[in-house]
């Protein structure tokens, strides 16, 4: 953990720098002048400016702590084994997930993602897979159209 | 249980869920077929959506078809703009739009759709006039005497409106530049909190509409004064408050509920919502909803409508192009 | 008076206003319950039913609701770490680690009584006190709600965890978070880099199902297949024991500590429960006798986040009802229902209609023990969720995470930005960050930001309008008070 927060007060000082003198020039844009007279304090980028300075002495803080006091934790119990790998692969199937929402709609997206997320979980009995994969996200569609009316994503490819 | 077992349970949800879009798409179909959606681009509970669910509330009577009541409030009601750009000029998506997305918006930022030309405009349900408000307890009485005290001390009366670039802002934008008086403006999140200060006391004026906060009430109590009324004609809750006209400022605003529709959807569909619309506003449950709000319906349809949005838009673009706004 | 009030309650006891009152706190809880689905989305959209029923009928439906979905957003957060609405994301923080260690029952029990407690307590001040602690309330103007932001920002002191600085950093994040969308007082974009769905700013629902939930869901995916797809290790528990007597004796006072908190700061329009919930948390923790269990499962800790989100609910009818100014979202919509059935809201609402408001009045607090009883009865069938198999647990919980952050905006943008916090979140949680203080200071930045830049303009630049106005001079001396008694407070804490 100690080499964690190094890397991390490190790359936390390179953010503060980069925002600092690039992410917040370029990216607080006024649509209208302001008046010249106008105190700082009340410019759209001072409280910006403010946290990312504070952020930067604290992610110093945060590096000379690390350095200074071996802090070591235990982070998880047994049932965990570094698995990235599949943390990674369900995030961008979940990412996948919401881009075919945009265009397949939650009827086709929902049950496919639903049953490969079940499998790649490691269950593989039907009678727990198909259900699940299934009826419940039939279930939401229907409940939240009868109960609140709402519309789940229908697809533009169908829209069109 | 191998890949083979797994690949079929994608085949099977597949084909099931197909099963369930419902594939029936034949093509001689009379306007609506299917429940009629209406965008409302700002948030739950506004004084805006409440009017869209009452007109929701009666619609299935005169369209044959259910309405339903779709918020998007995001990005400031950009993102509901361009769902209703890229959606199916059918008819069957609609928009009650407001002014700022349309007559404000697009002079200001970059928003990606042309206000006056990338919508049909159908129908408008109701407007409510916009009007200044501030305590009875001032010092000063009626607007001539505001502005007197507002030029004897530049800067020092305070307005609060609903927000940077918000309608309220423009009228005090329009008062300024026509009186030559100098008022502090601060921004509040929403009519509402900027309603709230001017009740304690915190701002001096502040923008009101007839029928929120009890306006009426307070006014009738005496502890609220109305500067001016926004409107072409004095209005019949406030016989006694000047228009703006009135008062020198030649500035007319409503906060309108039109619906609008994607371009290009069929003049027949059109033609069907403006005269199924025409009948719902005589619907006696709807002008009964709208009373309890302290509202009335106020339609205008077609060529009309049209113009009413164009006369604004151009009338809002001259105020925000006199202070130096420009897009980026 | 007397004779009204008879009147009023005779109307009121009616089995069909009864029923509509349980019928709304049924609702109310399931909407709750529903990441996404908001309390206030959901009265905004039952309010037409309203409108078609007699007051005393349709009124007392829509508090049910109101009420229900303050305690029903506490159980998906003590489940599985997912806030059902934005102020239960204080209950996650203890709620959750109590059901991994096989006490979900016990935890939703707590979170029951002290919601109905915390209702109860301030529908009791909207009876009693409505018309001076309104007026009191509009006294506050925007220097006096920057005060009120200040100090509700040194709560983050309390919550920052073993690592100070790690701490301090997570409250940064929240402040930038917080920045994004139009700057208030210029009209400015920050942050925006040309995309939509950031131009209103980053939304909490969003931010809150992703840095909760769909961060937890990543973590647990961590896991061995084996341990997914079997039965969960607690779940012979079947969602464990009810809630001892003695547990809920020690949390008395925090539950009447956050009420008042809650009722003070929810009758203060535009603060909403978000925050009351947070200042709730942080002063429980700071007077509690063992603060060290905070964030690892502390009953306590669940107790003083439901007290004080619960108690916003009788009291932000306070100035919604006395002067017609809605204290937040909910209220705002309860307000419409209220003119819509020709309650006009104001000073004089209850001189004009007495008799309907004290019926309404009693079906608020019937309210109460009808949510006590229906929550009783819910929360074994709930528990049992712990005793789900997490291969088939975590995909559901994916799926209302999309759909949840879908239908808050009807923006597939929103889930996008959900996934992306998510993803935030399982990396600030594996590096040992607190979450808590990140979500502290994105709650109060925006309105903190915007107090002070207006209490500036107000004075003209000025900044002495801080310390002369009394009711922000009192909360700026507050917040150095517990700052102070932190720094001070600490070194004990960690030796003990």
């Amino acid at each position: 953990m100690r080499k964690g927060s190094i890397i991390i007060s490190i790359v936390l000082l390179g953010f503060s720098f980069f925002s600092y003198f690039y992410i917040i020039p370029t990216q607080i844009i006024s649509s209208i002048p302001i008046e010249e007279n106008t105190p700082a304090v009340l410019h759209p980028d001072f409280f910006p400016r403010l946290t990312v300075f504070i952020l930067a002495i604290a992610s110093v803080s945060l590096l000379i702590a690390s350095i200074k006091f071996k802090t070591d934790e235990k982070t998880y119990g047994d049932d965990y084994k570094s698995a990235i790998s599949r943390v990674v692969f369900v995030f961008f199937l979940s990412y996948l997930y919401v881009i075919s929402l945009r265009y397949f709609g939650y009827s086709i997206s929902t049950p496919v993602f639903m049953a490969i997320i079940i499998v790649l979980l490691g269950l593989r009995d039907w009678r727990y897979v198909i259900p699940t994969s299934l009826l419940f996200p039939l279930f939401l569609n229907y409940f939240f159209w009868y109960s609140f009316k709402v519309i789940l994503p229908e697809g533009e490819l169908f829209l069109k | 249980m191998g890949k083979f077992k797994f690949l079929l349970v994608v085949v099977l949800a597949l084909s099931l869920t197909t099963l369930f879009m419902g594939l029936g798409d034949s093509h001689a179909r009379k306007f609506p077929w299917k429940p009629i959606k209406v965008i409302v681009p700002l948030g739950a509970g506004g004084s805006h959506d409440l009017n869209t669910r009452a007109v929701a509330s009666v619609a299935y009577d005169y369209l044959g078809q259910p309405m339903i009541v779709q918020l998007m409030p995001g990005g400031g009601g950009k993102i509901a703009m361009h769902a209703l750009k890229r959606a199916k000029n059918d008819g069957h998506t609609l928009l009650m739009s407001s002014a700022s997305h349309l007559t404000i918006g697009p002079h200001v930022r970059k928003m990606g759709y042309d206000p006056l030309n990338d919508f049909e405009f159908v129908f408008m349900f109701t407007k409510a006039d916009y009007m200044m408000a501030a305590m009875a307890s001032q010092p000063w009485k009626g607007f001539k005497q505001f502005i007197a005290a507002a030029k004897k001390n530049p800067g020092k009366i305070s307005y609060g409106s609903s927000g940077i670039y918000g309608t309220g802002h423009l009228m005090l934008l329009k008062i300024m530049a026509d009186t030559g008086a100098k008022i502090k403006h601060i921004p509040f999140k929403g009519g509402g909190p900027a309603y709230r200060a001017g009740l304690g006391g915190h701002i001096d004026t502040f923008g009101a509409l007839p029928a929120t906060g009890g306006t009426l009430g307070r006014y009738r109590r005496g502890q609220v004064q109305i500067l001016g009324v926004c409107s072409k004609k004095r209005i019949k809750m406030f016989p006694k408050v000047p228009t703006m006209i009135e008062n020198g400022v030649d500035f007319v605003l409503a906060s309108k509920r039109s619906i609008i529709a994607p371009k290009g959807t069929p003049k027949e569909t059109i033609d069907f919502l403006v005269s199924a619309f025409k009948k719902l506003v005589k619907n006696k449950t709807y002008i009964k909803l709208l009373k309890k709000m302290g509202e009335k319906p106020s339609p205008l349809w077609g060529p009309a409508l049209k113009q009413d949005f164009a006369d604004e838009h151009a009338a809002f673009g001259k105020i925000l192009a006199s202070i130096g706004v420009k897009k980026k | 008076m007397i004779d009204q009030i008879l009147e009023g309650v005779l109307l009121a006891l009616t089995f069909k206003a009864i029923a509509m009152v349980a019928i709304g706190v049924f609702a109310g809880i399931t909407v709750g319950a529903i990441p996404g689905l908001t309390g206030v989305m959901a009265t905004a959209i039952l309010v037409p039913f309203s409108f078609f029923m007699a007051p005393e009928l349709g009124i007392p439906f829509l508090l049910g609701v109101h009420k229900g979905a303050l305690f029903g957003g506490s159980i998906p957060a003590i489940l599985v770490n997912t806030p059902g609405t934005p102020p239960a994301a204080a209950t996650c923080l203890d709620g959750y680690p109590l059901a991994q260690k096989g006490e979900a029952k016990s935890a939703i029990q707590m979170a029951l009584y002290s919601s109905t407690l915390g209702d109860t307590f301030s529908d009791i001040a909207l009876i009693v006190a409505a018309i001076p602690i309104a007026a009191l309330a509009l006294k506050f103007g925007p220097a006096d709600l920057f005060g009120l932001m200040v100090m509700g920002l040194t709560v983050i002191s309390s919550v920052t965890g073993a690592s100070v600085p790690k701490g301090i950093i997570s409250a940064l994040l929240g402040l930038l978070i917080g920045a994004v969308g139009f700057d208030a007082v210029t009209g400015s974009e920050r942050f925006t880099f040309g995309y939509d769905t950031l131009q209103g700013g980053i939304g909490l629902v969003p931010l809150l199902i992703g840095i909760f939930a769909i961060s937890e869901v990543l973590i647990q995916v961590e896991k061995k297949l084996t341990v997914l797809a079997q039965k969960p290790a607690i779940a012979h528990l079947k969602g464990g024991r009810s809630l001892k007597m003695k547990e809920f004796k020690e949390s008395r006072r925090t539950i009447f500590r956050s009420s008042i908190i809650g009722t003070i700061v929810g009758a203060i329009p535009g603060t909403g429960s978000s925050i009351a919930t947070f200042i709730g948390y942080g002063a429980a923790q700071r007077a509690s006798k063992k603060p060290e269990e905070f964030g690892k499962g502390s009953y306590e800790g669940v107790a003083a986040a439901e007290a004080a989100n619960s108690a916003v609910a009788g009291a932000d009818l306070i100035p919604t009802l006395t002067l017609g100014i809605p204290g937040g979202g909910t209220a705002a919509i309860l307000m419409g229902a209220f003119i819509a059935q020709g309650l006009r809201p104001g000073p004089s609402l209850f001189e004009e209609n007495a008799v309907t408001m004290y019926a309404i009045f009693t079906l608020l607090l019937i309210g109460n023990p009808i949510m006590l009883v229906q929550g009783w009865l819910l929360t074994g069938l709930f528990a049992a969720v712990v005793t789900i198999r997490q291969a088939i647990l975590i995909p559901c919980i994916l799926l209302f995470c999309v759909v949840g952050g879908y239908i808050y905006h009807n923006h597939l943008g929103d889930v996008e930005l959900a996934l992306l916090a998510g993803l935030f979140g399982y990396m600030f949680r594996k590096l040992k960050f607190p979450l808590a203080p990140l979500v502290i200071a994105y709650i109060i930045t925006p309105m903190a930001e915007r107090s002070f830049k207006q209490a500036l303009l107000l004075s003209g630049g000025d900044y002495t309008v801080f310390f002369t106005r009394p009711i922000s001079l009192f909360f700026i001396i507050l917040a150095a008070v517990i700052l102070g008694l932190s720094i001070w407070r600490k070194p004990k804490v960690a030796a003990e």
